[in-house]
């Protein structure tokens, strides 16, 4: 009874992960495979051949180096950003005593809940005022004032490290500064590692921030990039798409592989808060 | 000067990047999107004032109730079969939580929060194509006539519901870890008692992990009311305007038509209805959600 039940759970499991497989196989066999293969009722499930060409045929349908390039660029400020920030931020709210902390950092929750929708008209005339349009600035220079989510996730983290700790180098006359670059800094390696993934992902995935503020077509994207050249096309040319969209999705693959642990428990951690 | 003002000044010093990132990217834009609502604003002409004309002009405009009653469509059918999916599939993982296999399951259900959006949505197309997808040959092959998906009116929304399927990873992981802190002692005790599987998971689990449920629901909601880049990609909120959706309306009279005060006013009845919905699920949920400790 009980291995019929396990059976039937892994069977099912099986099932769901082959079907949330899918669209990825596909993806893939399209990119390898000759249009013929494909556009055809029914299609074959591999390609005839291997065409590793249809790569560096995508490199050149759309200008995916220059893309890619500006999604990297936009990707790692907002990382370094945010990771910078969002830590010093967090010693202030929880290793510094000062009345108002409490306040503030209910506000600063507060603001996770504000559609972007709401906010991304003044911050159009903004970032206009401040002659950053045209420019990748919108994207990435507010990450370097912190990120609500993050100064969350590693005040969490800071204040489970007990403050006796720090006693002792304060008694050597060490200052704040001090005491968060030696102390905690190392000692956060994990939590920081978390916080770079999670905008990493974000930030490489963002359609919506680089749709609203990037104009010229050599600045975009690879998933602006993406989305504009299957609507230009009207999806013609599915086997270049398709690699280029592999192409895409690669560096979230070797982080996957690489960290998933860290942001399963990165969402855990923020989700900790519920009660 | 004293050690309570040192610290006062130091705590505001380590806190500077965000104090001004919290004004400049927060509160000034949240404050000035309502004063924008009340305004005929053009970025190419001086503003004017209108009081709530433009809320008025809202509540007249058929595009905004369509807009609104698919975002809602969106989030009364889409959410609630999101979060299942999830629980279900949480549920699977936490019986073989003790095999090997259960991180291959997990790290698979997660990965599709991992890429983006837009790629999803180019493969989706692809496979739903009514000339060549890949899914139209799958059901023809059982047997099912298969319907033109993202280009009928009454397909369009579920068929970006269902691609939405795909990025469950989040509450999935959360639903798991809170499974996993649902005491064995009770469940075992249940055992003895003789309640069956499905007894102990309705009578046992569902009421323990009920605060994370909520904040799951919470959360889907928030962020489906938003809902922009699918629909966005895959249909331009057609056809016949079947997927446009509260942001796209906002997008395209902000950006597009450049009426700025308009979109403002719809941005700010949105986010009037992300928090009454909140505060709503909230109090209504309060008497039934199990908070332990």
């Amino acid at each position: 009874m009980r291995g019929m039940r396990r059976l039937t759970v892994i069977s099912l499991l099986i099932l769901g992960a082959l079907i949330f497989l899918f669209p990825f196989y596909w993806m893939v066999m399209v990119s390898l495979g000759k249009p013929e293969d494909f556009m055809k009722a029914p299609p074959r499930l591999f390609p005839s051949s291997l065409n590793l060409q249809n790569y560096t045929e995508a490199l050149r349908y759309i200008p995916f180096f220059r893309y890619f390039f500006n999604t990297l660029w936009i990707t790692c400020m907002v990382t370094l950003g945010s990771v910078v920030s969002s830590s010093l931020v967090a010693y202030g709210f929880s290793k510094i005593k000062w009345p108002g902390r409490e306040v503030l950092f209910l506000i600063t929750l507060g603001t996770m809940m504000l559609p972007p929708a709401v906010t991304v008209i003044p911050l159009y005339m903004e970032f206009k005022a401040f002659g950053w349009l045209g420019s990748f600035k919108p994207l990435w220079v507010p990450a370097w004032f912190g990120s609500a989510w993050a100064i969350f996730l590693l005040r969490q983290f800071y204040r489970s490290i007990p403050d006796e700790l720090l006693d002792s180098a304060k008694i050597d006359g060490a200052g704040h500064f001090q005491i968060w670059k030696t102390i905690i800094l190392p000692m956060s390696r994990a939590p920081l590692a978390v916080v770079a993934l999670f905008q990493f992902v974000w930030s490489w995935k963002n359609f919506f921030g680089p749709l609203i503020f990037l104009r010229d077509q050599n600045m975009y994207t690879l998933s602006l990039g993406l989305a504009f050249f299957q609507s230009r096309h009207g999806g013609t040319e599915w086997h270049l798409l398709m690699a280029a969209a592999t192409l895409t999705t690669i560096p979230t693959i070797i982080i996957f592989f690489l960290a998933s642990r860290y942001l399963i428990e990165g969402i855990k951690i923020t989700s900790g808060f519920k009660g | 000067m004293s050690r309570k003002r040192k610290e006062l000044i130091a705590g505001l010093i380590f806190v500077s990047p965000w104090l001004l990132g919290l004004l400049l990217f927060h509160v000034y834009p949240f404050i000035t999107s309502f004063y924008y609502s009340l305004t005929d604003f053009n970025p190419i002409k001086p503003s004017e004032f209108v009081g709530f004309e433009n809320y008025r002009w809202l509540l007249e405009d058929n595009l905004f109730w369509k807009s609104l009653g698919n975002t809602l469509y969106f989030v009364g059918i889409g959410v609630p079969l999101s979060q299942l999916t999830a629980l279900l599939i949480a549920t699977g993982l936490y019986s073989v939580r003790r095999s090997r296999v259960m991180r291959t399951f997990r790290g698979i259900f997660f990965f599709p929060i991992l890429v983006p959006e837009v790629v999803m949505v180019l493969v989706w197309l692809l496979m739903l194509n009514s000339e060549f997808g890949i899914l139209n040959s799958f059901l023809k092959f059982l047997g099912i006539n298969p319907p033109s998906w993202f280009l009928s009116v009454t397909w369009a929304k579920p068929t970006i519901i269902f691609l939405r399927l795909w990025f469950i990873g989040t509450s999935m992981v959360i639903y798991l870890s809170s499974l996993n802190e649902v005491p064995e002692e009770v469940i075992e005790a249940a055992i003895i008692d003789g309640a069956s599987p499905l007894k102990r998971f309705f009578k046992i689990t569902i009421p323990m992990i009920s605060p994370v449920i909520l904040f799951n629901f919470i959360m889907d909601t928030i962020g489906t009311f938003q809902i922009f880049t699918e629909p966005f990609v895959m249909t331009e909120g057609g056809p016949a305007r079947s997927t446009y959706t509260l942001t796209m309306f906002i997008y395209t009279n902000a950006f597009q038509h450049l009426d700025m005060g308009y979109a403002s006013a719809a941005a700010w009845m949105t986010f009037s209805l992300i928090f009454v919905t909140t505060v709503v699920v909230l109090a209504v949920t309060s008497r039934h959600v199990f908070y332990r400790g």
